[in-house]
């Protein structure tokens, strides 16, 4: 009788007899092209992210504020893909992942497990065991939507502990520098990924909606906008997405006014309204 | 340090039919393994993880396999019917002799009635004679967790009185051939 490994063995030699009959035996030209059009994303963030990445001391750095909203509109392919980034000796081992404006944390999660070679559950784990205490174990939006660089790619566990914190730190520290207390951390959390996907645009309209849903709140009136699935009143108990750091920026520094509503006008832009009427009149006529 | 495209050209030269072979001992067609070690080769030189040298682009791409079967198998498990699960799909090939190829096919078409994971797991386990740590950190999982896909899949197997010898692989004299 055969051990196992002798009859995988094998099969493995029988697999390898085939790779001739393959298509990659002859012709890789498909990987090449694959890998050359990742690279060159990469190699292009890492340019515009260069002076940051080269000054940065430790692990990573992130460099926020340009998160494509759309993969398609990812910073230009340079015409040499290969040219040297800002610091070559640094920057050889480092790796960028991407986190689009609204992505939900599911996602973020796969693109990490792919990055480490590991399960989506592990990666997710590491999100989680990388959460402040105010998040209440529940990860979405606490990983900043922009292009995260990480200088060395280790192997997991610790690299990917070490991603995983990166990835999350990037909001608990703009929390800390804004001074926002700790008990509003998921309030400014879940408010801010409410308002990355109803004002997109202008840093105004956003700090106006934040203001319009935090007194919506205090009028135990329902939110009830198309972004957040929410019956009833108050905000939804987690985030629905990723957001920016300038979206959390406006989220913890709500305009000041008495604004009950909000419409959205066709530009992308918002207009604010104090009184139902005045907000009824706008939609009549838009 | 060579460039990436030299290195390429080199492992598909050199380790082509390995990786091909190891990846076709886990899906159990053609068609697949060559998706499989495609998918595996974009993930490991897009992030320069392939470019020193060959024996350690050898080694990523062939981890590179292992996490991207799982994670295709977990797609594929959505779906009620995957293209490696009809056990009478898979090539053969060519040339080969009566009774091994009997048992070896017999072999593989038992373990493509293990999920994903648990097959991933006793293919290392044996094929690989990996220490059950050692998947573990390969895999990304729990060692627990490994011991227990390793040993539900090895108690599936049992049950379907294939004609081969299933015990512990440690008992196998390690030659120089077992590393491809």
């Amino acid at each position: 009788m055969n051990t196992a490994y002798e009859l995988m063995d094998q099969l493995q030699g029988e697999g390898a007899r085939l790779f001739a009959r393959s298509a990659l035996a002859t012709d890789h030209s498909r990987v090449v092209r694959k890998v050359r059009r990742d690279r060159a994303l990469r190699t292009s963030v890492l340019s515009l992210a260069g002076v940051a990445v080269a000054g940065a001391a430790a692990f990573g750095v992130a460099n926020l504020g340009t998160a494509p909203l759309d993969p398609v509109a990812t910073p230009s392919t340079p015409s040499d893909p290969f040219s040297p980034s800002p610091n070559p000796s640094t920057l050889r081992n480092s790796f960028t992942l991407s986190v689009w404006k609204q992505e939900t944390i599911g996602d973020v999660a796969r693109e990490l497990a792919s990055r480490f070679g590991v399960d989506q559950e592990v990666a997710m784990n590491a999100l989680i065991n990388a959460l402040p205490p105010e998040a209440n174990g529940s990860p979405e939006g606490w990983v900043a939507a922009g292009d995260h660089t990480f200088l060395e790619e280790q192997d997991p566990p610790h690299g990917l502990q070490n991603a995983a914190d990166q990835l999350v730190g990037v909001h608990v520290q703009q929390l800390e520098a804004m001074g926002v207390p700790r008990d509003a951390w998921a309030q400014t959390v879940i408010l801010a990924s409410i308002i990355q996907q109803e004002a997109p645009a202008a840093y105004a309209d956003q700090t106006g909606v934040a203001r319009v849903l935090l007194n919506r709140v205090a009028a135990d009136m329902p939110i009830m906008v198309e972004s957040a699935p929410v019956r009833g009143l108050g905000l939804p108990t987690e985030a629905i997405g990723a957001f920016t750091p300038e979206v959390l920026d406006a989220a913890a520094n709500p305009a000041d006014g008495d604004w009950l509503y909000f419409l959205r006008t066709d530009d992308g832009n918002v207009r604010l309204f104090t009184t139902y009427e005045e907000f009824n009149a706008a939609v009549a006529v838009q | 340090m060579t460039s990436w495209p030299a290195t390429l050209d080199a492992l598909l030269r050199e380790r082509g039919p390995a990786l091909f072979g190891y990846a076709y001992v886990l899906t159990g067609s053609a068609d697949a393994a060559e998706d499989l070690v495609q998918d595996a080769l974009v993930r490991t030189f897009r992030s320069g993880r392939g470019s020193r040298d060959i024996n350690s682009a050898h080694a990523y791409v062939k981890r590179a396999i292992t996490s991207a079967f799982i994670d295709g198998g977990r797609r594929a498990s959505a779906r009620p019917k995957s293209a490696d699960a009809d056990p009478s799909s898979f090539d053969r090939g060519t040339g080969d002799v009566a009774q091994q190829v009997g048992d070896a096919a017999d072999l593989q078409r038992a373990l493509l009635t293990l999920p994903p994971r648990e097959r991933a797991c006793v293919v290392l386990r044996y094929l690989e004679d990996m220490p059950v740590a050692s998947i573990a950190a390969e895999l990304g999982l729990a060692v627990g967790t490994v011991k227990r896909y390793t040993a539900d899949g090895v108690a599936r197997l049992r049950t379907l009185d294939l004609d081969v010898d299933l015990s512990e692989p440690h008992t196998i004299p390690v030659t120089e051939g077992r590393q491809r």
